[in-house]
């Protein structure tokens, strides 16, 4: 075996790959990092402005992007988006499963819709667009990179966050499954599960918890309440550890669920 | 904002190897060292240590070899000071050096026993504390990468001893990282697979009197049981390691990374 460079580890050029989510927050932050490295990213979201905002930046800083359109919560918008990275890049090496809600309420007021919408994007669009993407990959036959975003509160219970940690708690369980069965097609798949981290989804949710009733108190415990490094992350701290995943360091590594918290859950 | 490059550097810092003279210890050498890195590789055996500094030189690099056990307090103390003294400071700490010898649990004496533990934990623990306070002293925060083992989490058979010390390692690097956060030391480890290594080799050898089978047997039975259907080579570990090392992974800590094919997920 060749030792390749470490440079040659984290070159992604000539690679195709979808972030889910990608116009904002982690997502946002993802897409800059894996178009830093070589790749051509395809920008999904339900929220096309913000998906636009993220192509003009990569295209501004001489990347290869393209936005479309997709809720990641339904598998013909799977199909299509799949079909656009072929077409627009020629191939699917790397899938980013990172759109995801995570309204705050106490459980007594979970109604059974909230519930299902939660479920629905962050556990079964993972499914669906995994599932989507590893038969374009299957029959490319070149193998791929899938990387699901957990979360701590898939490992450790946030208060006023049932569905939540319910939908990150499968999503771990699922990223472990579909790595068992896609590795014969050298698919690898891995989470990243982050902690705390400030983005435009966890400043709404603030505001909004807070409308509901919640206290500060409650709110700041739930959010930065026990970091051993006493700060929040940044979206470029997820972001790096997903470049890793995608990238040829971590051609070995399949089904791990990589914590990026700061600490949180040592705590 | 770094860039990518700019993240996977480590000009101008110095990392300590345990156990740097052959195997995984060696490939974490060799890519810390092309990161930039100036290292000081520690081995009980001299002379392999010194082919890795030769290896490291000879591709432009910085390195120094010193005998030193990695079981002992003496030895941490002075390996920390040499890294001073040549490096003038002291950033990153690989404790790599391990063995484990095959042994079934009913045969497997006192003295088998606290040779693995002294080695491979308590080892870890001297280590960490010593350089720790070096650390500590320069103020400047640090890494600390433990290697721990798909055996730390799941037991494989005629390596009890083994089992529990890796077990062990892997609650020790989040007990460290939970007390040394504040000092912005970060410590994680990686949770290797079966990764061919000259010591895994030799493991072959002694699985084989002890069970009777073939090493082509025991390569299948192996290659079975891992998803991604082989083992893995000295520098997919190190990889990781460079990757925990250095700023991509600065809020990372307490952190196990497995890097096993999905042996783990069989
Ligand atoms: N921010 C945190 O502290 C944190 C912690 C742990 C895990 N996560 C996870 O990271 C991911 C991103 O979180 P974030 O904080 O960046 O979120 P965010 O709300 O800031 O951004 C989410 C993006 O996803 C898009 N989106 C929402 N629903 C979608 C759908 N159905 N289909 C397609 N796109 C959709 C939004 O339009 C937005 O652009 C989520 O899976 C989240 O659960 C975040
Ligand atoms: N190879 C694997 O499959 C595997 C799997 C999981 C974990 N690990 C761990 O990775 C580490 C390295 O394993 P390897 O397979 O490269 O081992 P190896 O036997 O191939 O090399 C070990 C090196 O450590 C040195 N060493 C041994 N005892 C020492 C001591 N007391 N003080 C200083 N140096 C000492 C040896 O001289 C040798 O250079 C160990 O901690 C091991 O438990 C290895």
């Amino acid at each position: 075996m060749t030792t390749p460079s470490i440079a040659e580890l984290f070159d992604l050029s000539g690679k195709g790959a979808i972030v889910t989510g990608g116009g904002m927050g982690i997502g946002q932050a993802i897409c800059y990092r894996l178009s830093e490295a070589g790749a051509s990213v395809m920008v999904a979201d339900v929220n096309m402005d913000a998906a636009n905002q993220t192509v003009d930046e990569i295209k501004n800083r001489g990347g290869k992007a393209q936005a479309i359109e997709a809720n990641a919560a339904s598998a013909a918008d799977a199909k299509k988006v799949v079909a656009a990275t072929v077409e627009a890049f020629g191939s699917i090496d790397i899938l980013v499963n990172n759109a995801g809600i995570y309204p705050l309420l106490p459980v007594m007021r979970v109604e059974e819709a909230l519930f299902d919408k939660v479920i629905s994007v962050n556990l079964k669009g993972s499914f669906l667009f995994a599932q989507t993407t590893a038969e374009a990959m299957i029959n490319a036959g070149k193998g791929g990179k899938i990387i699901n975003l957990a979360s701590v509160d898939g490992l450790h219970p946030n208060g006023n966050a049932t569905p939540y940690n319910a939908s990150k708690g499968g999503v771990i369980m699922l990223t472990k499954a579909l790595a068992l069965e896609l590795a014969p097609h050298k698919i690898l798949v891995n989470a990243v599960a982050p902690g705390s981290i400030m983005t435009p989804g966890t400043k709404n949710v603030a505001a909004s918890a807070l409308e509901a009733g919640l206290t500060i108190e409650q709110l700041s415990k739930s959010f930065t309440g026990r970091i051993p490094l006493e700060r929040a992350g940044q979206p470029d701290d997820i972001a790096r550890a997903v470049l890793f995943m995608a990238s040829a360091a971590a051609d070995y590594t399949t089904g791990d669920i990589l914590l990026v918290d700061g600490g949180y859950l040592l705590s | 904002m770094q860039t990518i490059a700019e993240l996977f550097d480590l000009s101008g810092q110095s990392a300590l190897v345990t156990g740097g003279g052959i195997g995984i210890g060696q490939a974490i050498s060799l890519r810390l060292a092309e990161a930039g890195a100036g290292i000081m590789i520690t081995d009980i055996n001299l002379e392999a240590a010194n082919q890795t500094v030769e290896m490291i030189k000879a591709s432009g690099g910085k390195a120094q070899a010193i005998q030193a056990d990695a079981s002992s307090a003496t030895d941490a103390k002075r390996t920390a000071q040499a890294t001073i003294d040549t490096f003038g400071k002291l950033d990153i700490l690989v404790n790599n050096a391990g063995i484990y010898p095959v042994s079934p649990f009913m045969e497997t004496s006192e003295t088998l026993w606290d040779r693995v533990l002294d080695l491979n934990l308590k080892g870890t623990f001297l280590y960490t504390q010593a350089i720790a306070k070096v650390m500590i002293k320069a103020d400047q925060g640090g890494k600390i990468i433990n290697m721990a083992s798909v055996d730390g989490i799941r037991p494989t058979g005629l390596v009890a001893h083994y089992n529990a010390s890796k077990g062990g390692v892997i609650m020790l690097t989040k007990a460290m990282a939970l007390e040394l956060a504040p000092h912005r030391i970060l410590v994680n480890a990686v949770a290797p697979g079966g990764i061919l290594t000259p010591g895994t080799c030799q493991t072959g050898d002694e699985m084989q009197k002890v069970t009777g089978k073939s090493l082509e047997q025991m390569a299948v039975d192996i290659g079975q049981r891992i998803p991604l259907g082989r083992m893995g080579e000295p520098e997919e570990v190190a990889n990781v390691v460079l990757f925990l090392t250095s700023a991509a992974a600065n809020y990372i800590t307490g952190e196990i990374i497995v890097v096993d094919g999905g042996y783990l997920l069989s």
